[in-house]
């Protein structure tokens, strides 16, 4: 199966796609706000045909995963006429042009962060990023420079949103592995892990830590009950556990939620997460992905449900959940996924130097959430 | 004849600028990060440095031109000998004497260069957005 590609022409440094907004950090630092929905709606009302699968694509894609949908599409002529309406996109150019002239369609303004940051996220309607400065954040949609905060001063390299724990996970190199609370009351940043890590992620309610230089960890926790007498559960941690323990073998290593993979001379080793019944988190060996188009040394890697994206130096290469290998040619200037949204997690945004291609995939609608080795289990 | 014995590693001044060569960075200390370019290119990066103003804080970051007007790799580090083109230098404020070596950004986010170097080498074209972004980020960064 083919994905759909939208192309926006302009010079980025990142995205961000949020609450039906999209971000785009300008290659300046400026930071253009974009209507999503009207912006998609004036694509869709081109082509009225594809509104149900545009949607799903651009707007809202978890339509299709819901249990109704699922039953829907084991219909054999629902099914042909769902893949044919995708397969239709997939092979048409869609351009996206933003119209100056309508402040309905975009408002760009200077986004008052520092910039140019290593790392962003919006979470709880404020953007954060990370830099060598540290952490800093303001409200997602104000113009106002004087709301920057400086959360931290601990340099950052990576930032990532828990959607559980009202949590940032923010990677130090050197410094380790950090969590910041965020809500009204200022808190200083806790240390997780004093492992050198320069990516993190959440996996649930642990955390993923990712290192270049040395093993990348994950930092198992657990809910515990405050007492006896309670049904309220705290999070509690447990220890960290060294990607060597869960491989058996040292390599560069990333983890999202219930899957973690394994660089390990150009073979992707895979695991799945679970927890055992004393609450102790366990790894289940999967197979190795199978990879036909290497292109040398990972560059960084990410996990979304459509799939396993690697960056290597002149490619991305997707592992989608269905085994198929795509190759996206070229060194980009930045890319994301959006695990954390309810509506864009089969999204995959490539910055390049001229333009963003904004690809989403389709083929995990048809995909089997349990068996899957490449790709989050959504279902979990 | 080594690069050491070649150009006897001494004090330069600059102006008001004084500079020294760590012979720590040139004598295949494994624990240090190694500059393969010569004590004049490693003196050139510095000067570039100062000129272009790429520092702050008594904290400088420098590159190394080769003869096409190419950044081309300056050193390498210890940790597995992969090749790296940024230097960094430091100030010694205490006797006004700068010194620089192969900046390992990966091991050490203090060697990623500030923000405001960065962006000015991307705005003169000196280096792609894609490679700021890999070194911001503390990710492999090849030239």
């Amino acid at each position: 199966m083919q994905n759909i590609t939208l192309t926006l022409n302009g010079e980025y440094w990142d995205t961000q796609l949020y609450s039906r907004k999209l971000y785009l950090f300008g290659a300046e630092g400026q930071l253009i706000i974009v209507n999503w929905d009207e912006v998609i709606g004036g694509i869709v009302a081109k082509i009225p045909q594809h509104n149900v699968t545009m949607h799903a694509a651009f707007l809202e894609s978890d339509i299709l995963y819901s249990r109704s949908a699922k039953l829907m599409l084991k219909d054999p002529a629902i099914n042909t006429y769902v893949l044919n309406s995708f397969s239709m996109l997939a092979s048409q150019d869609l351009e996206i042009s933003l119209n100056r002239y309508n402040k309905t369609q975009y408002v760009e303004f200077d986004s008052g962060l520092p910039f140019p940051h290593s790392d962003s996220e919006i979470y709880y309607n404020n953007l954060y990023v990370s830099l060598r400065d540290g952490i800093y954040s303001k409200p997602s949609s104000t113009r106002k420079k004087n709301q920057t905060v400086r959360l931290s001063d601990i340099p950052s390299s990576s930032i990532k949103a828990s959607n559980q724990y009202s949590s940032l996970a923010f990677a130090a190199g050197q410094e380790g592995l950090y969590e910041l609370r965020v809500g009204n009351e200022k808190v200083d940043a806790k240390i997780v892990s004093k492992n050198h890590c320069s990516e993190c992620n959440w996996s649930y309610f642990n955390i993923s830590g990712t290192s270049h230089v040395s093993d990348s960890f994950f930092v198992a926790f657990k809910k515990e009950s405050v007492n006896k007498s309670s049904q309220k559960k705290m999070r509690i941690f447990d220890r960290v556990i060294s990607a060597e323990e869960i491989f058996g073998a040292r390599g560069y290593s990333w983890g999202v939620h219930d899957k973690v993979y394994m660089d390990v001379g150009g073979k992707i080793e895979a695991a799945q997460y679970y927890q055992s019944k004393d609450k102790s988190p366990k790894f289940k060996r999967l197979p190795p992905l199978e990879l036909q188009d290497w292109k040398g040394e990972v560059v960084s890697a990410g996990v979304a449900p459509f799939g396993t994206i690697i960056e290597c130096e002149n490619a991305i290469v997707v592992v989608c959940s269905d085994g198929v290998v795509k190759t996206f040619p070229g060194e980009p200037v930045n890319w994301r996924v959006f695990n954390n949204t309810q509506y864009y997690r089969n999204q995959l945004h490539i910055i390049y130097d001229d333009k963003i291609e904004i690809h989403s995939f389709y083929h995990d609608y048809f995909v089997d959430q349990k068996v899957k080795n490449s790709g989050i289990d959504v279902e979990r | 004849m080594t690069q050491l014995q070649r150009y006897p590693i001494q004090t330069q001044c600059f102006g008001q600028i004084e500079y020294c060569p760590n012979p720590q960075h040139r004598n295949s200390n494994p624990n240090k990060s190694q500059w393969t370019i010569d004590i004049p290119s490693e003196l050139e990066s510095f000067q570039t440095m100062d000129q272009q103003e790429w520092n702050e804080n008594q904290t400088g970051w420098g590159l190394y031109f080769n003869e096409y007007g190419s950044i081309s790799y300056l050193g390498t580090l210890p940790r597995n000998r992969a090749e790296v083109f940024i230097a960094k230098f430091v100030c010694d404020v205490a006797h006004g004497l700068w010194h620089g070596y192969p900046a390992d950004y990966q091991s050490n986010i203090q060697d990623v260069p500030h923000k405001e170097v960065i962006f000015e080498w991307v705005q003169d074209e000196i280096l792609s957005r894609a490679k700021a972004r890999k070194i911001l980020k503390g990710q492999p960064c090849k030239i």
